[in-house]
């Protein structure tokens, strides 16, 4: 799991915790993925003096709460759909610090243990249970024979002690979608550097990217990634998105909450809104409505009060 | 934003105290007062604009003072020439009305005589004494006078360095030690005390004015207030003022836009002659510096506008007509042509077969007009659904932004269904010309546009409202970015030719 204590950033010279607004975004959007109910998503509405930052921290805390070990079960679902592959489809999968591409050969059974069998510049195979990571080639996307998984390990494992960074970093998962402006969630994510653990002599120093993986900033067209950034202008959806129901959706700020808020009706929801905004009346006027609406309110009591200039509301509706 | 210049801004919001600050003015409390008093007899001649006018003028001669920090003598304010425009309506309406009415009117004249003699700046002193109890780089003074360019050469001039804010400017500020906001708090838009942006925020005004506690908060629940509450009541020269009957309401001197009359003044200037006329529901928005524009009610129409939330670049965007509203930023020809100036780039693009293509559009238009206006809109778009067009949207169809439908086969429906089904194809050929030429029309424009956008001087879009952009490269006229102060509550149906027309609008109509 993600240590949040130990994740910190440079004022004056010196490096200090993150401040209780920050570590309070990220918790919240920890608890809008953990406490599912069947049937039912929760949304919450926050209201507050700047939106800087506000919608990445939040979607570190749903990212993060992917932070954990490989579920076997997982493992063995995707083996067995690798195994049902025809021969010959191209695959990228890790091997120590790097991610390679190669052709699929099928699944073999050796010494009593399934492997999928890989063709590359040599014959490779991996057990069953480290398969996660083997994943088709995107359409249109680069085969490469060799390079760098992730640029920066240490920072990852620094924030998140227990974490094999790498193999996080090889393969794709969809953890959330952030709705917003590329261009300025690019200054939040990828230019921000942040430090890791916060008293060490030896600090890692990184960008929330490192941890949030997002497909809009990726250093290489097939790096995997875990977050999709949609732009808040867009009324379409990419086609990736199509249908999908992803962990949690988070909107930065209340035009991306007014114009795509409808596209996803299955999955908990965590609205940013600015209150200097121009459109933050009509936005949070939208919420109270929807919450008006809902089946109840979702406690947060957990979470601590928040900070006095936040305004939070979670509700609960049944999904549809 | 930094992550220590966001952390910075929740910081201030912990720590952010407010005061409010009242000063002492007579003169502009006499004039309050028979203001006041003639707002409350108006209202029984409120049918003649005249006298609407004249109150008009009076209030905002008022809130003129209120909202500027110089002295009422100052030629910015020209009280003399309102003055000589108020007795000329006077001496019209002596005679006609109540002695009691007359003679406020008169007493407001008088007393507006007086204050633009007056050479003292009570407001505009308290403020400089408040800014030089701080670092002036660190300061800065919210206004949001008419007369900014006055109030901006008065500040320099006082406190050097102190940033002149107004409420656009503000919410893109980082933190501020010292902000001091000129008139009451009920006037400017909530979050200047919901995001507070400085530790301590003077809120100063006129002792006869009564502002109105701000609900800050804007989600429904029962969390407690956000931003800090304007407590510390002071007043310069005396005691802390209670309620009293002598407080004129702030919000009564609030800026009025009479829609009704502004939507009468407004509709059919741009009406061409000789042409049949089609009406479209239509919206009529305030834009910064006294203009207004009429844009569709419509889902199919959009406009290209400016955004740049979140400290971002600018980014230019076609907008739905209907969803356009207050504070965003929209792009109009303001000179050389009118309405859609798309249609215009694209008929260059069409060169000498842009005629003959526009009378074909034409001709399906007015056979399509023919047959709405006898059958009613509703019945065509029935009958046109039972003949298999999913979406006719006649309402559309009929504007001359709308080339064709999406479908062919809608297209090829839609002309026999008005008598055309013998030039089906060739119309539908050259209604694809005119889409080929609007689309390359409008890529172009909009991305010479983007970049004009992008060399603007946006901090003078933030504080005036407005910016001119120059597009030599293509015929467009001149194209402005204004930001949408307001918009009618009411839709109208408006002549086509009016759409998108900018035109400048009577003060006394929306400064009323």
């Amino acid at each position: 799991m993600l240590e949040l204590n130990s994740i910190g950033f440079s004022k004056e010279n010196a490096v200090i915790p993150l401040p209780s607004w920050a570590t309070y975004l990220v918790r919240l959007g920890t608890t809008v993925v953990d406490n599912l109910e069947p049937g039912k998503r929760t949304v919450i509405g926050v209201t507050l003096p700047t939106r800087a930052y506000a919608a990445a921290l939040c979607t570190l805390g749903v990212a993060s709460s992917n932070f954990a070990a490989t579920n076997t079960s997982d493992a063995r679902n995707h083996f067995d759909w690798l195994a049902s592959l025809p021969q010959g489809v191209q695959v990228r999968y890790r091997d120590g610090h790097y991610l390679k591409c190669g052709m699929l050969i099928g699944a073999v059974n050796f010494r009593g243990l399934d492997y999928i069998k890989i063709g590359s510049d040599v014959i490779y195979m991996r057990p069953w249970n480290k398969c996660l990571e083997i994943q088709i080639l995107e359409p249109g996307e680069e085969f490469i024979n060799r390079r760098v998984l992730t640029a920066n390990p240490e920072f990852v494992e620094a924030c998140a002690p227990g974490i094999d960074a790498l193999t996080r970093a090889s393969f794709s998962v969809l953890d959330a979608v952030l709705v917003g402006i590329k261009s300025v969630l690019e200054r939040e994510i990828l230019r921000e550097n942040f430090f890791a653990p916060v008293y060490a002599s030896a600090q890692k120093k990184g960008v929330l990217n490192d941890l949030l993986r997002c497909d809009a900033f990726e250093r290489n067209a097939n790096d995997h990634d875990r977050i999709a950034l949609v732009s808040a202008s867009s009324s379409e959806l990419p086609e990736k998105l199509e249908g999908v129901t992803p962990p949690a959706v988070i909107f930065d700020g209340p035009l991306a909450y007014l114009r795509l808020r409808r596209k996803w009706k299955r999955s908990p929801l965590i609205a940013i809104f600015d209150r200097t905004s121009p459109s933050v009346s009509a936005a949070t006027d939208a919420f109270n409505q929807e919450y008006a609406l809902s089946t109840g309110d979702v406690d947060l009591s957990s979470l601590g009060a928040p900070p006095s200039e936040f305004e939070v509301v979670a509700y609960s509706e049944a999904v549809r | 934003m930094t992550f220590v210049e966001a952390d910075s801004v929740h910081q201030v919001a912990l720590v952010a105290a407010a005061t409010r600050e009242t000063v002492a003015f007579p003169v502009s409390k006499e004039l309050s007062h028979f203001v006041r008093d003639l707002s409350v007899l108006i209202k029984e001649v409120e049918d003649d604009f005249r006298w609407v006018t004249f109150i008009r003028r009076c209030r905002r001669t008022l809130r003129d003072v209120i909202t500027t920090p110089l002295a009422p003598d100052r030629r910015t304010f020209e009280i003399e020439d309102t003055i000589d425009v108020l007795e000329q309506s006077l001496d019209q309406l002596r005679g006609g009305y109540p002695s009691e009415l007359i003679e406020t009117a008169e007493y407001c004249l008088l007393a507006m005589g007086e204050m633009s003699l007056e050479n003292s700046n009570p407001a505009g002193d308290r403020v400089c004494e408040i800014l030089e109890t701080g670092n002036p780089s660190d300061s800065g003074l919210l206004v949001l006078t008419r007369h900014i360019e006055a109030t901006k050469s008065w500040l320099a001039n006082k406190s050097p360095g102190t940033r002149l804010l107004t409420p656009p400017e503000l919410s893109a500020e980082g933190r501020l030690d010292t902000l001091v906001v000129l008139g009451p708090t009920c006037w400017f838009p909530t979050y200047v005390l919901s995001s507070p942006r400085a530790e301590n925020i003077a809120v100063v005004h006129f002792d006869w004015l009564r502002d109105r506690p701000i609900d800050t908060n804007l989600l429904a629940s029962s969390s407690p207030p956000v931003g800090v509450v304007v407590t510390t009541a002071y007043r310069v020269g005396g005691d802390i003022p209670h309620q009293s009957s002598e407080e004129f309401d702030a919000e009564l001197l609030l800026p009025r836009v009479d829609w009704e009359r502004l939507a009468k003044a407004t509709s059919g200037l741009g009406g061409s002659i000789g042409e049949e006329k089609q009406f479209v529901e239509a919206r009529l928005f305030l834009l910064a510096g006294g203009y207004g524009v009429y844009l569709e009610a419509l889902s199919d129409t959009s406009i290209d506008s400016v955004e740049f939330e979140g400290r971002s670049e600018p980014r230019l965007r076609r907008k739905p007509t209907i969803d356009v509203t207050k504070g965003d930023y929209v792009v109009l020809r303001s000179f050389g042509g009118s309405g859609d100036y798309i249609a215009d780039i694209a008929d260059e693009e069409m060169g000498r077969r842009a005629p003959q293509l526009r009378k074909l559009q034409r001709e399906w238009k007015s056979k399509l007009r023919e047959k709405a206006e006898s059958l009613g809109v509703a019945l065509v778009e029935r009958q046109l659904k039972g003949l298999g067009v999913v979406s006719p949207h006649i309402r559309y169809r009929l504007l001359r932004q709308s080339i064709k439908s999406q479908k062919s086969e809608d297209f090829r429906i839609l002309m026999e269904y008005i008598g055309l089904g013998d030039q089906s194809q060739t119309l539908w050929a050259a209604m694809e010309e005119i889409h080929g030429a609007h689309i390359a029309a409008g890529q172009k424009a909009r991305s010479l546009l983007e970049a004009a956008v992008l060399r603007a001087d946006l901090t003078e879009l933030i504080q005036h409202g407005r910016i001119n952009v120059s597009l030599s490269e293509i015929d467009a006229g001149a194209l402005s970015v204004f930001r949408v102060e307001d918009c009618s509550p009411n839709i109208q149906m408006i002549d086509e030719d009016d759409l998108r027309v900018l035109r400048q609008l009577e003060d006394d109509l929306w400064q009323g």
